[in-house]
């Protein structure tokens, strides 16, 4: 009887098993596939697409760099420098909201919050017209000022509640030692904070790294960022087959757009499944 | 001020205090109000009455003016000093300078007369005489036949009316005008702004918005202000790049200046506008209940002459508010003494309030740190989101244009029409409802199914290693993975046909993106098998929460898998399932990058969305209807929202 129960339980694993590695394995078809097409050249994808590629060549790497790694580049500075802004900003409004006292502070508090429930898509004309305004449209300041702005008050809400439910002797004990709210800031809340900050910089980054919408309607043809020249890359192929795109170079292109996403990622895996799964973005 | 009333009792007169605190709110006031409000077009009528005027021209102090039956009045300071009537056609133009006065008709004759309006010299042309103007000493003419002729001719003339040149402009000419260094402006009927060099030749062709109805010289900076027929005034430079354009009205502008800076407009309905050198629109305002015939700039004012009525002197200096400057600088320093004294009173007379207001400003002063912190975020968050709303909203009942330069109130003419008339957007709803049963779709099976299987696998080392697998795709940026979908669709060289071929069945071959019975599941599928690692990690952060005991109790049940999901496991993940409705209505409405990439919302709009709109309007420049789809977009958004929202609290209530 126990026995017949356990041979069920054992059948069932097997089945979650199976069921898991197909889906994991069908996701990653496509991908494998893309990076098999990188290794080939597009006249002999065209003749026979399925064939492994030995030996592998690195040629269209060459090619996808050179139309790719400066607009990469831009991407990386441009989310940088808005990750740093937000942090910047997001630091000590979240430290002043969450352990300081002073009039207005629940109101300022909700006033930041209710931002959260607006829909982005009436954002999106007004602060065209905005950027209109202020010459930002054409220049990287454009993308930079908006990032900053759009995603300060998610880093704003997920900071603040962290550092409120800090003790307060820690604190206390900093302010008895004589240190003012700015070196208790730089000294103890930020250093506690560490973890959140990273999951803050990793949500961030992917928002403002996989972002083509914004760009799109601000960046003038000469400096674009990786994801929007990479929707633009559609070089045909060089030797034969003239008239269809080169997808051996497209892929590498692909590929290489996706790296920078991948060492931030790889590197804070961490951060982000605990993010998430704490329920972080709630 | 009911402290320092209350508190006045016991220590003082509170009334002179009172009374210099009302002294300093209105100063406030009256200084708010002067600075923020322009002021309106002051206008007052100078000249005689006059009825059906067509066309003036010359000074404030001596100019002449062309009634509808032929009669010329000429008006000296403001008096009628002489008239005439001219014989033959129809007046068309009027150019008076220096004491003489053109007048070209509809059947070619351009006559020359002196002060006293006497004809001292007459020629004829081949064609309508549709503009005069000043030009290097002598005069210029535009003629030509018909309203739709391939080309019109202008001509020089010397002072008796002699031809020294002419030249062929390819178009229909409606205006001439002439700067002092010599360069030459013509209109055309279709928008055309042509800059002519001294030899004759079309240096270059601009264009506004429509048929170009006047041309004014602007003094403030080298180019022709540009008058059209849609109620548009552009400055057009030199170089016939458009400098601005802009929409003060909707009737057709009859007549534009340029003024102390400013460029004055009238149109047809009587309406008069002032712009800024950059092409703002200061002031507008009806001035006359018939259309503005000419606009004679003066020392202080402009002359506006109207149709019929009084003629108007218009005043362009107390446009920067209705309070002058001098006025500002005297009430700001009444304001500065009304405080000083008030803060002397006050310390005197009443200390406590005194004491009372310094603790809480010491209070400020010393959570000073705490507002600098909050100030800049706050700052921000304001200019980028509580701004764009309260913008997005109010530009939604205009007609803005960027391109166009237009911004008019209409009310609610941009919902109706995005409610009722635009097919598109319904094209759209109804693409957007697949979209987002979709995104449902997707949301609640794979991730979910994945959560539960790794929930319930035994071995913790298997758990964290599929977690980790079914994570990883997320390293790819989803644009990326987008664009992998589109070469995998590729009609040539993507894996979906070349696989059907493999297998032998080519037959299914297909332009799978480019065919309009398959673009919107080949969107749809995107992304397959839909393992999206966000709801996957918080449907398993959620199974996480749920307390052992629950599921142990079932188990001694003999609860099977499917029971449990259904009785425990889904009910319990009611939180985590509202947040993903939420995350997965928001991403189908909001979420057009990839349909962007893929088929731009074709072909023949079978994957066309409202938000596609709302981004091509945006390119457009056509930011009203743009605002407006976003502003019913974030309706709709929020009130599904809201609705998923009732939802668990209902339940809740009902369970007890």
């Amino acid at each position: 009887m126990s026995g017949e129960i356990a041979g069920r339980r054992s059948r069932r694993q097997l089945t979650q098993h199976t069921v898991l590695i197909a889906i994991i394995v069908i996701a990653f078809i496509p991908f494998v596939f893309t990076v098999l097409l990188s290794l080939r050249s597009s006249s002999s994808i065209y003749v026979d697409f399925f064939t492994f590629p030995w030996p592998p060549s690195l040629h269209n790497y060459g090619g996808a760099f050179q139309a790719l790694g400066l607009p990469i580049l831009r991407s990386v500075i441009v989310c940088a420098s808005s990750i740093a802004g937000v942090l910047l900003l997001g630091c000590p409004c979240a430290y002043a909201l969450a352990r300081l006292k002073f009039a207005g502070r629940t109101l300022i508090y909700r006033a930041v919050m209710l931002v959260l429930l607006v829909p982005s898509v009436i954002l999106l004309t007004p602060l065209f017209s905005l950027a209109r305004g202020l010459g930002l449209v054409g220049s990287i300041w454009g993308l930079i000022v908006y990032y900053i702005a759009t995603a300060l008050p998610l880093a704003i809400f997920l900071l603040t509640p962290f550092l409120a439910a800090q003790e307060e002797e820690m604190f206390e004990a900093a302010r008895l030692d004589g240190a003012g709210d700015l070196r208790i800031l730089v000294r103890i809340a930020i250093p506690l904070a560490l973890p959140i900050l990273a999951t803050i910089a990793i949500m961030t980054f992917l928002n403002l790294y996989n972002d083509f919408i914004w760009p799109s309607l601000v960046l003038r043809g000469d400096n674009e960022t990786a994801i929007l020249a990479l929707t633009r890359f559609a070089p045909p192929t060089q030797s034969g087959f003239s008239s269809r795109p080169d997808v051996g170079l497209q892929t590498a292109g692909d590929v290489i757009v996706a790296l920078p996403q991948l060492i931030v990622l790889g590197a804070g895996m961490r951060f982000f499944i605990q993010g998430v799964t704490a329920g972080a973005i709630r | 001020m009911t402290e320092s009333i209350r508190s006045g009792a016991d220590c003082g007169p509170a009334l002179p205090t009172a009374i210099l605190a009302i002294v300093i709110v209105i100063g406030l006031g009256m200084l708010v109000v002067g600075l923020l409000t322009s002021g309106g077009i002051g206008a007052s009528e100078v000249g005689p009455q006059q009825r059906d005027t067509v066309l003036a021209d010359g000074t404030a102090a001596s100019y002449v003016a062309v009634t509808a039956d032929g009669k010329l009045t000429a008006v000296v300071e403001g008096k009628v000093s002489g008239s005439t009537r001219l014989e033959g056609g129809q007046v068309l133009s009027l150019a008076v300078e220096g004491g003489h006065t053109l007048v070209g008709s509809s059947n070619g004759t351009i006559d020359l007369l002196d002060q006293n309006l006497k004809r001292v010299a007459s020629a004829t042309f081949d064609g309508r005489v549709v503009a005069l103007a000043r030009y290097k000493g002598g005069w210029v003419a535009a003629y030509g036949y018909g309203q739709y002729a391939k080309s019109y001719e202008i001509a020089v003339l010397d002072d008796q009316l002699m031809v020294h040149q002419s030249w062929a402009v390819p178009a229909t000419l409606t205006a001439l005008a002439s700067g002092a260094d010599g360069s030459l402006f013509a209109g055309g009927s279709s928008g055309q702004v042509f800059v002519i060099s001294p030899t004759g030749k079309v240096v270059c062709t601009g264009f506004v918005n429509s048929s170009v109805t006047t041309l004014g010289i602007s003094k403030s900076g080298t180019g022709v202000l540009v008058g059209d027929g849609g109620g548009g005034v552009s400055l057009v430079g030199e170089d016939c790049a458009v400098s601005w354009g802009s929409n003060p009205t909707a009737s057709g502008i009859r007549a534009v200046v340029s003024q102390g800076g400013f460029a004055i407009s009238g149109d047809d309905v009587g309406d008069i506008s002032v712009l800024s050198d950059t092409g703002t629109v200061e002031a507008s305002s009806r001035v006359a209940s018939s259309s503005i015939r000419a606009l004679i700039p003066n020392a202080k004012a402009v002359l506006a002459i109207p149709s019929s009525g009084g003629v108007m002197a218009v005043d362009t200096t107390a446009l920067g508010g209705i309070l002058s400057p001098l006025w500002v600088a005297a009430i700001a320093l009444i304001e500065v003494a009304a405080a000083a004294l008030l803060v002397w009173r006050i310390r005197t007379r009443h200390p406590r309030v005194a004491r009372l207001f310094g603790r809480q400003v010491r209070k400020t002063w010393r959570n000073r740190l705490a507002y600098l912190f909050v100030l800049p975020a706050l700052a921000i968050i304001a200019l980028f989101f509580y701004y764009p709303v309260a913008d997005a909203i109010r530009v939604s009942f205009t007609n803005t244009n960027l391109a166009t330069g237009s911004s008019q109130w209409v009310g609610l003419a941009n919902y109706f029409h995005v409610l009722i008339d635009d097919r598109y957007f319904h094209r759209g709803l109804l693409n957007l409802v697949v979209f987002l049963v979709a995104a449902l779709v997707k949301t609640f099976s794979v991730p979910l199914l994945c959560a539960l299987l790794v929930f319930w696998l035994r071995n913790a080392k298997h758990r964290a290693v599929y977690r980790v697998l079914l994570v990883l795709p997320v390293v790819v940026p989803d644009l990326v993975v987008t664009l992998l979908w589109k070469t995998i669709y590729q009609p040539e060289g993507g894996l979906l046909n070349a696989t059907l071929q493999a297998i032998g069945l080519g037959n299914l071959q297909r332009v799978w993106l480019g065919d309009e019975n398959t673009a919107l599941f080949a969107v749809l599928f995107v992304g397959f098998p839909f393992m999206n690692a966000f709801a996957f990690l918080i449907f398993y952060g959620g199974l996480l929460q749920i307390d052992p005991f629950v599921f142990e109790a079932a188990s001694l049940d003999g609860v099977g898998p499917l029971r449990r999901l259904v009785t425990i496991e889904l009910p319990l993940l009611r939180p985590q399932s509202g947040i993903l409705v939420f995350f997965s209505v928001i991403g189908a409405i909001q979420g057009i990058a990839s349909v962007f990439v893929l088929t731009q919302g074709g072909p023949n709009l079978a994957t066309y969305v409202p938000a596609l709109e709302m981004y091509d309007n945006i390119g457009q420049g056509a930011v009203a209807y743009a605002s407006t789809i976003g502003v019913v977009l974030a309706l709709i958004i929020l009130v599904l929202s809201t609705l998923v929202r009732w939802r668990p609290r209902r339940s809740r209530d009902s369970a007890r």
